[in-house]
């Protein structure tokens, strides 16, 4: 116990009322402590971290290192190596992330429509779709592996009797490579997405359709200006959580392609990876996590900032 | 009459369609899990032959034996089961109490502390890792349990969501429990933990999910053979000679399908509040 | 005065500089000192190496090897880097590849083995070693390292059918695109199958013809030049022709089923597979029996065979004590003597690494007994061993060179463009320190 607040002041009903002072307990300051003492641990004190093991030159197997000023940021600004590898990577994260928000989205969206109805058949098929998820997804990897093998992979099989004789590469060949990984990504996301879209549809009062069809609107234009707008604080969340856990994309790359044909699948996350690791340089490893950081940061915060004016919420 | 007839058949019709396109696309969802546990149950010469097989003659079950002598099986689920209840164990208890604190409780920089949590929402393993790899092992921890829990030892989002339960409950049966006697902790587990159920095992199986399919971080930190996690262990399936990529499907197959059958209980078990929490959690 | 005191204090910090630089080889006697031992080997070889350590054990009552097994080259670095970093738990001597000497000498991850050679030279016979070996693990006068379980890289032919065919391996690169159209045409199958992913098995070709990596001079790629396009042209053409197949996908299987089964008259693959090969081949478990013929790779202007696989390391971490080290390089000598490496041999199909095993009647027997059970060991000629590089960049640059062989023979991009670009991006590289 300890501590009494200051009582404030407040005008109700034209009159001063002074409220009776909060009491503070040290007991609630104690509960929250331990998370919060972890948390820093695990996330402010590692990205402090980062920050001071950029400014050195320290490897993975040595153990000491010196402080070298800006030399790692100069590299990763105007290095030939660094620049290439860097924009590569930006390039695959983004596309990646763009077409697997478009596909988890999308695919959700129609998928929710569809399996719209509370009867038991369809509430079986709902979790059978969303069974995905719960397997981790470099295990859902080897089996996308062991499908899209080259040689006796089903989905080349199955190609054959529509006449498609000759194999296909699915892993061995930059854009089919992202595809791939493209397809187990959405495979394994969409349920959640459709579970997602289709309890924020269920919120939409049927009114506003019985309405706007005595008003003769067609399905297609209920869809645009009823549903559509309606979703959008549902479309603008999973955007948002769909956006960063596909910039952070790792699992499924790592076990389909190993960053792909010559570093054509490496996502941001694998390349600092390898940097880290295979390459034991650290200290360029930790610039580019940075970067990817704030990267991040700044575009979840424009995204929301952008967006907040096309988000309606029913009043 | 005729026409609520025709109206009628024709939504019927429509209702039928409907509902095979429905079945269709489940079928083409759950075909992957399906081949996985067909290819598991073939021999080398079904998995790859000339001819593509469904579903295999006879049902073999040596490949599952393969497997469990090949690698440690039972030890990589030892391990996985130890550091994902470790996890649990502390993300609830800490989730808990720190969603209690900010929900009701008072005390100086409550607000900071809290926007500190969520600020933390924000920073992901996939950039903390190598500051905290460094952490580890000079810790010491490589390849122990305690340097894989160090990463999911406590979850802002977790904290979140219960502090978003706990102010649901009503202040009156706090005042009350005070007027009997009761202290924070019992307050807490006795009246608050009860009422927020839902959220909790929300909490606490994705936690668990979490926990269980952890992939990149114990990659990172655990080397030993015998400390892998289960996820990281089946990968080892794939490999034989020299790191080398091998083609043994039907047995790397069985070993995916014994990794993932604990997974299929909890969800059989827990199913309703899997769905209904991941869906109630996006609608804040 | 002040110069006398000063003059003093010099003698003394030189007197205790050459007390420290003494180098202390004792392991005591009345106690038992633990030595833990990181190695990659599973299966028959493993087995084989804790024999060894057990009859080493018994000749050394007063040391106690703990061995473990910890995965392969890249776990045990990865390991080994942790545990530095942390400074506790680092083995005493450890397992590890070639090519990661070079950063481990410049980091100080390792002792330097000269000491402990003069301290105990009865024990190791340092010269007894050939000494391409030794100086590819050998770092600007520090010795890294010591051979272990050395392979190289090496063609598996199949004897019975070129014996058929009137054919003998050819012994030169000029003789290799006869060689391989008279077997392609005899058989309308590809005469080679070539690693594709590893570039250790191919670069061989090219520094036999004077082009190399990195020309250290210029810090730039010796494979710009005119004689590398050229050979990856002729390489491309042999791929096209049928003769060559350039494997890059689920290698290690695709050429010992390719070979054992006849789809293939010879593998370009590493040395220390040939008992499994042999064993393979004569039991005719893919196809017809065969007997198989090893052959080194070709001559050019030169005539290099790279060394690669294990070495042994003494890692220099002060959580080990010195007696702790000393009872290590007493292991690594036992292990790399002349007996144990035939012993070695015999099971893992390494490369024996003393002169002396196959020169000394005292070994003659057991000598003649690998010989028995390996044949084609004799084809290999150890004197000719030599270092491959390096150069700490020369992983980077050889994926780089991996990459684009693959995307030349088997995608079909073509080989001017392609090694135009190659050059370029190894270049960047080099650059780039």
């Amino acid at each position: 116990m300890a501590g009494r607040g200051k009582g404030r002041t407040v005008v109700i009903n034209n009159r001063e009322v002074h409220l009776r002072p909060e009491k503070y307990y040290w007991s609630d300051f104690f509960m929250a402590l331990p998370a919060v003492l972890l948390l820093i641990l695990i996330t402010y004190y590692p990205v402090a971290e980062l920050i001071r093991i950029s400014f050195t030159d320290w490897r993975l197997t040595s153990r000491t290192y010196e402080y070298v000023g800006l030399k790692n940021w100069i590299w990763l600004f105007t290095s030939k190596t660094s620049t290439k590898y860097l924009l590569n990577s930006a390039q695959v994260t983004f596309v990646y992330t763009f077409f697997n928000i478009a596909i988890d989205l999308g695919i959700g969206l129609l998928l929710a429509h569809l399996f719209n109805r509370m009867t038991k058949p369809y509430a079986a098929m709902r979790a059978l779709i969303f069974m995905p998820r719960y397997i981790a997804m470099s295990t859902c990897g080897i089996i996308f592996l062991w499908m899209f093998n080259t040689d006796y992979g089903v989905i080349n099989r199955m190609l054959e009797w529509v006449g498609v004789t000759e194999h296909i590469n699915w892993l061995g060949e930059g854009n089919l490579a992202l595809t791939s990984i493209l397809i187990l990504t959405g495979w394994h996301g969409v349920g959640y997405c459709m579970m997602i879209y289709l309890s924020a549809l269920l919120g939409i009062s049927r009114d506003y359709y019985e309405a706007s069809s005595l008003d003769g609107a067609t399905g297609w234009q209920q869809f645009r200006f009823i549903t559509m707008p309606l979703l959008s604080p549902t479309s603008l969340f999973l955007f948002i959580t769909t956006f960063i856990s596909s910039m952070k994309v790792y699992q499924s790359v790592d076990v389909m392609t190993g960053g792909g044909p010559r570093q054509q699948t490496e996502v941001m996350v694998y390349y600092i990876y390898r940097l880290a690791f295979d390459d034991n340089r650290i200290d360029r490893a930790s610039v580019v996590a940075l970067l990817f950081f704030v990267v991040l940061l700044i575009i979840t915060a424009s995204t929301i900032r952008i967006t907040n004016k096309n988000v309606h919420y029913e009043s | 009459m005729v026409y609520k007839q025709q109206h009628n058949v024709a939504r019927r019709v429509g209702q039928a369609i409907r509902f095979l396109l429905a079945l269709t696309i489940t079928a083409i969802m759950i075909f992957p899990l399906f081949w996985m546990l067909s290819t598991s149950l073939k021999t080398e010469a079904e998995v790859m032959g000339s001819q593509l097989v469904f579903w295999p003659e006879k049902m073999r079950f040596e490949n599952f034996t393969y497997v469990i002598e090949k690698v440690p099986f039972f030890r990589y689920m030892l391990n996985t089961a130890v550091v994902t209840a470790m996890q649990m164990a502390s993300e609830l208890l800490l989730g808990i109490m720190a969603a209690y604190a900010f929900s009701k409780g008072k005390f100086h920089g409550k607000h900071l502390l809290f926007l500190l949590v969520l600020g933390a929402m924000m920073i992901p393993l996939q950039v903390t890792f190598i500051p905290l790899y460094v952490m580890v092992a000079q810790a010491g921890m490589m390849s122990t349990y305690w340097g894989v829990w160090i990463a999911g030892c406590v979850s802002s989002y977790t904290i979140f969501l219960l502090r978003q339960a706990f102010m649901t409950v009503d202040n009156s049966y706090l005042e009350a429990a005070h007027v009997d006697g009761m202290g924070k902790f019992a307050t807490l587990f006795r009246i608050m933990v009860p009422m927020c159920k839902p959220t909790v095992i929300t909490v606490a199986l994705t936690a668990f999910m979490g926990g269980w399919n952890n992939y990149f971080w114990p990659k990172v930190i655990v080397k030993e053979q015998n400390m892998y996690l289960l996820t990281v262990g089946i990968q080892k399936l794939r490999t034989s000679y020299g790191g080398e990529v091998t083609n043994n499907y039907h047995q790397i197959m069985a070993g995916v399908l014994l990794s993932v059958i604990p997974v299929f209980i909890v969800f059989a078990l827990f199913q309703r509040h899997m769905l209904s929490g991941f869906t109630k959690a996006a609608m804040k | 005065m002040k110069k006398l005191l000063s003059l003093t204090l010099a003698m003394l910090m030189l007197l205790s500089g050459v007390a420290l630089a003494e180098f202390d080889a004792t392991i005591p006697t009345d106690q038992t000192t633990e030595v833990v031992f990181w190695h990659s080997f599973t299966g028959e070889d493993e087995t084989k190496l804790l024999e060894q350590i057990a009859a080493f054990e018994e000749a050394y009552p007063y040391i106690a090897v703990e061995p473990q097994y910890i995965g392969g080259y890249n776990e045990i670095h990865t390991e080994l880097a942790s545990a530095n970093v942390a400074e506790v738990g680092v083995p005493a001597l450890c397992v590890i590849n070639v090519p990661r000497l070079t950063s481990y000498a410049e980091d100080n991850v390792v002792e330097d083995l000269n000491p402990y050679i003069e301290a105990f030279a009865d024990e190791i016979n340092f010269d007894d070693f050939y000494e391409g070996m030794t100086s590819a693990m050998n770092n600007n006068g520090m010795q890294t390292a010591l051979p272990f379980g050395q392979s190289g890289q090496i063609f598996y032919y199949n004897k019975t059918l070129l014996n058929e065919l009137g054919l003998t391996f050819p012994e030169r690169l000029e003789d290799m695109d006869a060689f391989l159209k008279a077997v392609t045409e005899a058989t309308g199958k590809p005469a080679l199958e070539v690693h594709g992913t590893d570039n250790a098995y191919f670069y061989c070709m090219f520094c036999n013809l004077g082009a190399y990596m990195i020309d250290e001079e210029t810090n730039t790629t010796g494979l710009a030049s005119e004689t590398a396009l050229e050979l990856i042209q002729r390489i491309r053409g042999w791929v096209d022709a049928g003769y060559v197949k350039w494997v890059d996908t689920d290698v290690g299987n695709t050429l010992m089923l390719d070979f054992t089964s006849g789809a293939t008259a010879s593998v370009l693959y590493t040395s220390s597979l040939y008992g499994s090969y042999k064993a393979k081949a004569e039991a005719g478990e893919n196809g017809t029996p065969f007997e198989v013929g090893i052959a080194n790779q070709p001559m050019g202007i030169t005539n290099y065979q790279f060394v690669a696989g294990a070495t042994l390391i003494i890692p220099s971490c002060d959580c080990n004590t010195q007696a702790q080290k000393n009872a290590a390089f007493l292991l690594a000598s036992y292990l790399t003597a002349p007996a144990q490496q035939i012993d070695w041999a015999t099971t893992s199909s390494y490369y024996v690494t003393r002169k002396s095993a196959s020169t000394d009647p005292a070994y003659a027997e057991a000598y003649a007994a690998l010989l028995e059970e390996l044949p084609e060991t004799a084809v290999i000629d150890l004197e000719v061993y030599v270092t491959k590089t390096k150069h700490p960049l020369f992983d980077r640059c050889g994926d780089i060179f991996e990459n684009y062989m693959s995307e030349i023979m088997n995608n079909g991009m073509d080989p001017q463009e392609g090694w135009e670009m190659m050059c370029e991006e190894i270049n960047d590289t080099l650059a780039d320190i």
